[in-house]
């Protein structure tokens, strides 16, 4: 299996914080890849330093082979490094519908007027196409900003806690959009903090704890690592993994 | 040229108090106040008129100032600008409407023409120890040191001072910790005012007041408080006295009217080079 | 026959022609001159406030460079026509200037906090009227400068007011049908996406920065052209006509619209410049009405005159709504 998004040595340093330290991460193409750690473990930051919204003090990020650590971030999407947000980025006063269009017209011919729609249907939200994005529900703004970034074509997308704040039907919804692109081709990296969640749906996990990454591997791997057991102790995680 | 350098100086320390009261407010809630030179111009007029019309002692109508324009700041907090919740667009709008106002009432109440103020310590040049000097801009530089010293006491050493860096845009996590975010602000909207207001009356025998002058001081506080790093209250200090320097020694041996071009471009080079200014930013939002 | 009626009033361009035709026979139904120079000063400043919208209301930046790029527009083209070069050249020449110096503005604002654009175009604005009242010269300094006569295309005297009514009438449908278009397509859709989030526009691929040098650019370029029939419409240049206050006005005007609104932008177009005309009579306090006005349409209407009218049509379905009802 190659590796579609790879860093080397990635390192984040803040005035006395370390916030990430020397990650060596690794996705595969056309697998789902979770990020998961306890709060505060660098899972934003990290996602952060992969797409250029924040540069890194350390290392390297290579997608495709290609370093890519010194490109802005409009330039990573544009190459197929693309993101979501932890808060929703709706346009908000744009329409549901005019928010995908504008991201398939900027997809330089990859996404079409047809797949706009058929997005549209697949979120739940055709009903709804001529609302202002700003007046959707929380959910239903995360949603759109999968579905926005999805017709793009990606190689790589990477997820910041999208379910957080999703309903249960929100959250399937989701999963059909991931598994959707994982079949076009598309490796999915997302950080969680719904241990559960991540552990039914990942090919492959990386776990952090204080920036550092303490295990790698198939959630099987993960689940019986004592490292990642002893940084959730008494967390979520044992409660998810029962 | 000792004149000169000591005009610069004084000039600067007047900028530094602007760009104080500028910072902190930036500071305490990302609010960027247009009027802060308008306020100055206020506190100029108001120390003109207990000075000049009702003949009080120069210290009373610092103080006076002092109190109406700090008072007059915390108004404009309450009415204007905790409703929109310190947004910085609405926030920078309804300030440039403050800034309106208040250079239209300063017409009104005190006529169109500019002041003269009367100098109080003396402007003509003299030896004193064998250097040339300028009473009026030493005093004013004693003075402005004494309030810049007497405001870095408070911050560190006070509780409320201390409780103001403190909830300096993370009133989160000030609120936790029992300090009252509220109150912190409104001192700070009230000792911002003061500091324009005091800074008014040291300026009015030095410049010729007029109410349009509102305008050019807020840049020159904005501008001075970008140099320092906006929201850094020792680089405003700072960068008052090097913008008042600059400006001095520019207009002294280049033509007075390309003055303000060369501070420009001395202030763009240096933001270009340190976005954050000289001593950092001290909030780091965009 | 219906559908003739609904693309006069649905499309743009039926709604620009519909105004041009309606707006022809204004010469001939004035009462007197002075209401003739109002009606072309309310043409003007549509203009220029439309080019504030468009880098303000757009695309989001705090720019008070509006006033000095319609300076720069104005003194171009008439340095130029005193010199004896013709009316178009000396117009598309000072046009060029000003939209290299709103891209330029652009540029130099790529870093987006709302201080550095503020800090930038106040610069911009002292550095261009420092220039204006000191290169005396060239500009005539603060006592201002007169403007030749011109002709347009070698025939029509742009002295008669009559003639320059429609001069302007022509330039400034044609404008504001080149922002309403902007509106609708890829590029203004793009401008509000980047003011409304602009990491979530950098995260689809979108380059925030290059958008905003458009802005920026098609802004001073509107800029330019009200500047540039100002002065032809006076004859006569003076620093003040661009002050630091005239910049503000700006701002106000757009705010007051709503911001990024065309519809409300055209209304508190109007609306302020025959306002503005009135209250010259009462210059003690206009300054502080203007004041008032800002911030009471900030505190209490902040949508401006666009969220006014939604909420207008809003009750006015609800009320058919509830009439349908009850019947």
């Amino acid at each position: 299996m190659e590796a579609i998004l790879e860093t080397f040595n990635l390192t984040k340093r803040f005035k006395g914080l370390t916030a990430v330290d020397r990650l060596d991460l690794r996705v595969n193409r056309s697998e789902i890849h979770g990020l998961i750690g306890p709060n505060g473990s660098g899972k934003s930051t990290t996602i952060n330093l992969l797409t250029g919204f924040l540069s890194p003090s350390e290392g390297e990020i290579r997608l495709e082979g290609k370093n890519v650590q010194f490109l802005s971030a409009h330039r990573r999407a544009r190459l197929g490094l693309v993101r979501t947000f932890q808060e929703p980025s709706v346009f908000a006063s744009l329409t549901v519908e005019e928010n995908l269009r504008i991201a398939a017209s900027h997809a330089e011919g990859k996404g079409t007027a047809f797949e706009v729609g058929e997005t549209l249907a697949l979120i739940g939200l055709l009903p709804k196409k001529n609302m202002a994005a700003g007046n959707l529900s929380y959910g239903e703004q995360k949603l759109l900003d999968v579905a926005r970034v999805s017709l793009l074509q990606p190689s790589v997308l990477l997820l910041d806690e999208p379910g957080a704040g999703l309903s249960g039907p929100e959250k399937e919804k989701l999963l059909v959009l991931i598994k959707k692109l994982k079949k076009r081709g598309c490796a999915i990296l997302f950080s969680e903090h719904d241990v559960g969640f991540v552990m039914g749906v990942c090919d492959r996990i990386t776990v952090l704890n204080f920036g550092s990454k303490i295990c790698e591997g198939t959630p099987e791997e993960v689940r019986r690592n004592p490292q990642v057991i002893e940084a959730y102790l008494g967390g979520s995680y044992e409660h998810a993994v029962g | 040229m000792s004149v000169v350098i000591i005009s610069g100086i004084s000039i600067g320390i007047i900028y530094g108090l602007i760009a104080f009261g500028f910072s902190l407010v930036y500071r305490m809630t990302g609010v960027l106040n247009f009027a802060q030179g308008d306020l100055l111009v206020i506190g100029g007029l108001v120390g003109y008129t207990s000075y000049v019309i009702w003949n009080l002692s120069f210290a009373s109508s610092l103080l006076i100032s002092a109190l109406v324009v700090g008072l007059l700041m915390v108004l404009i907090e309450r009415l204007a600008l905790r409703p929109v919740k310190y947004r910085v667009i609405p926030c920078v709008v309804i300030t440039m409407g403050i800034s309106f106002i208040l250079q239209n009432t300063a017409q009104l109440i005190w006529g169109k023409g500019g002041f003269s103020f009367p100098t109080v310590f003396g402007d003509i040049a003299k030896e004193v120890m064998g250097i040339r000097i300028v009473p009026q801009d030493v005093a004013v530089l004693v003075i402005g040191i004494a309030i810049v010293l007497s405001l870095s006491w408070f911050m560190s050493k006070t509780k409320p001072g201390i409780a103001m860096r403190a909830s300096a845009g993370d009133s989160e996590m000030a609120l936790l910790t029992g300090i009252n975010v509220y109150r912190s602000n409104t001192l700070a909207f009230f000792i911002s005012g003061m500091l324009s207001g005091i800074a008014g009356v040291l300026m009015a025998p030095i410049t010729f007041l007029t109410a349009t002058l509102g305008t050019s001081m807020a840049i020159v506080g904005f501008v001075a408080a970008l140099l320092g790093g906006l929201g850094n209250l020792v680089g405003a200090v700072v960068g008052g006295l090097v913008l008042g320097t600059v400006e001095v020694l520019a207009g002294t041996y280049l033509t007075a009217s390309y003055r303000l071009l060369i501070v420009y471009a001395f202030l763009s080079a240096v933001l270009i080079l340190k976005p954050s200014g000289l001593f950092g930013d001290a909030r780091g939002d965009s | 026959m219906d559908k003739i009626r609904r693309w006069f009033l649905e499309t743009v361009e039926g709604r620009t022609l519909f105004a041009f035709i309606v707006l022809l026979i204004v010469p001939w139904i004035v009462p007197n001159a002075y209401t003739l120079n109002v009606s072309i000063l309310i043409l003007i400043f549509l203009i220029c406030d439309m080019g504030q919208n468009i880098v303000m209301g757009y695309s989001g930046q705090l720019s008070v460079a509006g006033a000095a790029l319609m300076g720069i527009g104005a003194y171009t083209a008439a340095i130029l026509v005193n010199e004896g070069l013709p009316f178009e050249v000396s117009v598309i020449a000072a046009l060029l200037l000003s939209s290299l110096l709103g891209c330029l503005l652009g540029i130099l604002t790529f870093r987006v906090k709302t201080h550095y654009v503020l800090l930038i175009t106040i610069g911009f604005h002292e550095t261009v009227l420092v220039l204006l009242n000191n290169l005396l010269d060239l500009t005539g300094g603060s006592s201002g400068m007169p403007i030749r006569p011109v002709k347009l295309f070698g025939a029509i005297s742009l002295s008669d007011r009559t003639a320059f009514y429609y001069f302007t009438l022509v330039v400034s449908l044609l404008f504001l049908y080149i922002a309403f278009k902007i509106r609708r397509s890829k590029l203004g859709l793009t401008m509000l996406a980047i003011r409304d989030h602009e990491k979530g526009a950098l995260s689809l691929g979108i380059n925030a920065v290059k958008y905003r040098v458009i802005a920026m650019t098609l802004g001073s370029l509107f800029s330019g052209v009200a500047g540039i029939l100002l002065g032809f419409l006076t004859g006569f240049l003076a620093p003040t006509m661009f002050s630091m206050h005239k910049a503000l006005l700006l701002i106000l005007v757009v705010v007051l619209g709503g911001m990024g609104s065309n519809r409300g932008l055209i209304v508190a177009s109007v609306f302020m410049t025959v306002v503005s005309q009135y209250l010259n009579q009462f210059v003690e306090v206009s300054m502080m009405i203007y004041g008032a006005v800002i911030i009471a349409v900030l505190l209490f209407a902040p949508g401006g005159i666009e969220a006014l009218l939604a909420t207008v049509v809003l009750l006015r379905k609800k009320r058919r709504m509830a009439g349908a009802d009850s019947s």
